[in-house]
């Protein structure tokens, strides 16, 4: 009876009850939709980069096989011309993953968490939508400062 | 034993307890955190945009301006829900107020929405500007 009677003074006053889960159940659904977005451009991006790549062979090789008969080490030397760009596509490419990623593990951990009342895959959650402002703002910090630099330093 | 007694009571939803508690103030922080670039952002966005605009006629001018207004609104409207949510939830995890927890939820909710919407019109917007490029040629 005594300890009834302490449950009731010592509960926490807030909880996530029904209202509340379907505004994170809204927000989840739209962390999965850019997720998706963020996905399928990361998708066309590397498609962008790959295409790129090939037309540059493509167009060399077909100039190198009219004049001297061909050389198997022709895709190489492009990639290695083209490092610069294809080291900047893969920065681009891991930080639109690794925001998929994030998007992602928040839309279906808050929805598992919802559906199963589970307090730790809620706080996986709400960590990951905290790890994803973090980068965020650091990555706008980061990307300001750079266009900045090359604008009126460089 | 004191944590599954908290736990048991809440049969109709989830308790904020002392862990989640600890997460929230972190994400309190780094929502303030990136509202505040937003603003930043918004802010060298629309001087650089202003400044292309500068020595062209009353029109261009107008353009700029207009444009200048519309990318500003765009991201203080972002940084507007996160800031809310940011206050919000510090206040409702500082005097216990599910009401205010709630509305921090609603504006976190409505700042993905807002983003995801902002998103898709871009691309929509890309994709129309492209389609158009390849008639025209």
């Amino acid at each position: 009876m005594e300890s009834t009677a302490n449950t009731k003074v010592k509960q926490p006053l807030l909880n996530i009850g029904q209202h509340t889960e379907n505004i994170l159940l809204s927000t989840g659904k739209w962390s999965k939709i850019i997720s998706i977005i963020l996905l399928a451009l990361s998708v066309i991006y590397f498609l962008s980069l790959m295409i790129d790549v090939f037309s540059s062979y493509s167009r060399y090789n077909s100039n190198f096989y009219s004049t001297s008969g061909g050389n198997k080490n022709v895709l190489l030397r492009i990639i290695f011309r083209k490092l610069p760009e294809l080291i900047t596509g893969a920065i681009v490419l891991s930080i639109y993953l690794y925001m998929f990623a994030l998007y992602n593990k928040f839309a279906r951990r808050i929805k598992l968490a919802l559906s199963n009342k589970d307090q730790r895959e809620l706080l996986v959650a709400v960590k990951s939508m905290s790890v994803l402002f973090l980068v965020q703002a650091t990555l706008i910090c980061v990307s300001v400062t750079l266009m900045l630099l090359l604008m009126f330093v460089i | 034993m004191e944590n599954e007694i908290l736990d048991d009571h809440h049969t109709d939803g989830i308790a904020v307890n002392y862990d989640l508690r600890k997460v929230l103030f972190k994400l309190i922080n780094n929502s303030k955190f990136l509202g505040i670039t937003y603003l930043f952002v918004a802010s060298i966005y629309a001087i650089l945009l202003l400044k292309q605009f500068v020595n062209s006629d009353f029109l261009g001018i107008f353009i700029g301006v207009m444009l200048a207004i519309l990318l500003f609104l765009l991201y203080y409207v972002l940084f507007h829900f996160l800031n809310t949510a940011a206050n919000k939830m510090k206040v409702a995890l500082e005097n216990e107020e599910q009401k205010d927890l709630d509305t921090a939820l609603n504006n976190l909710r409505l700042y993905y929405k807002m983003k995801g919407i902002i998103i898709i019109s871009i691309l929509s917007l890309l994709v129309v500007v492209f389609a158009i490029f390849l008639f025209n040629n």
